[in-house]
């Protein structure tokens, strides 16, 4: 019987690489539930104290989305792409 | 052909702004992103405002209190450059993986960044405090976590005093102010603002008329 002397470094690869994809995985998607968690937290504080607009309330309310949407396409780019 | 929709003018109310209203209006101080202390601020209102219940000042905590957070994030923006110098320069490496997973660590590392740093700023922009013509309105959020909206009516404060404690607080000139209430004998602090001075003899001036 013979073996190829590269499979167990190969199957040892192959391994470490899901393992780091299902970490990096729970990590991104943890850290999305903190991005809305924020955005969620802005939208409450916009309903306590309401702002003009010139104050660049609307900027901070724009970047949390866009916050939030880049971490989920982080997520979404590591579970199909990697 | 008849018109359908035509609007009566002649009912219409005129609107005219008075003379009160336009001094009012441009007396009234606009806020900005930046904006840490403003007497008489435009546009801004609370959920729980009262009727013929005006805005006098609009306090945020100084500017200069942001500058760790910003220095920390500078800092960590160029730490995965650090990381790569000392490792390429001592041949180390702990473990080799694909290309394409570094380009994600690196973009979820940055996304951190980005979000220590705004996190920072939200933190900031939405730690209010308001002094109006009846209460003292603080508005705390904390940890990401905590909303907290405490007031405190203005003919039970007794006490107005400042702080300005070290180098740095009289050097840019922010400190606290400590209002105490005469019912609960609680203290209720603008923490950090500027010009406490200015804070502090407004709020006296305020009270000063009500009594």
């Amino acid at each position: 019987m013979n073996l190829d002397p590269n499979i167990i470094p190969e199957l040892f690869k192959s391994g470490t690489v899901a393992t780091v994809k299902i970490s990096l995985l729970i990590l991104i998607f943890l850290y999305a539930i903190f991005a809305f968690m924020l955005g969620t937290k802005i939208r409450s504080l916009n309903r306590t104290i309401f702002l003009p607009g010139e104050s660049g309330e609307i900027v901070i309310r724009v970047f949390a989305i866009i916050y939030f949407l880049a971490v989920l396409s982080l997520f979404i780019a590591t579970l199909v792409i990697v | 052909m008849p018109d359908i929709f035509s609007e009566d003018q002649s009912n219409k109310p005129k609107v005219t702004s008075s003379p009160a209203v336009v001094q009012k209006l441009a007396a009234l101080h606009p806020v900005h992103l930046f904006t840490t202390f403003t007497q008489n601020p435009r546009g801004i209102s609370f959920a729980e405002q009262e009727d013929g219940e005006d805005i006098i000042l609009f306090l945020r905590r100084d500017f200069i209190t942001n500058v760790p957070w910003i220095i920390s994030a500078i800092g960590l923006i160029f730490v995965p450059f650090l990381i790569r110098f000392i490792f390429s320069s001592t041949g180390f490496s702990l473990f080799t993986l694909p290309h394409h997973f570094s380009i994600v660590v690196l973009t979820f590392y940055y996304l951190i960044v980005v979000g220590f740093a705004f996190a920072n700023l939200v933190s900031w922009f939405y730690n209010i405090g308001l002094v109006t013509t009846k209460r003292g309105v603080d508005i705390d959020f904390t940890e990401l976590s905590t909303i907290n909206v405490g007031t405190a009516a203005l003919p039970d404060i007794i006490d107005v005093e400042y702080t300005q404690q070290g180098f740095f607080q009289s050097l840019f000139d922010y400190g606290d102010v400590r209002l105490r209430v005469e019912a609960t004998g609680e203290v209720f602090v603008f923490e950090k603002v500027p010009r406490p001075t200015d804070v502090a003899g407004t709020i006296s001036k305020i009270i000063g008329s009500k009594a």
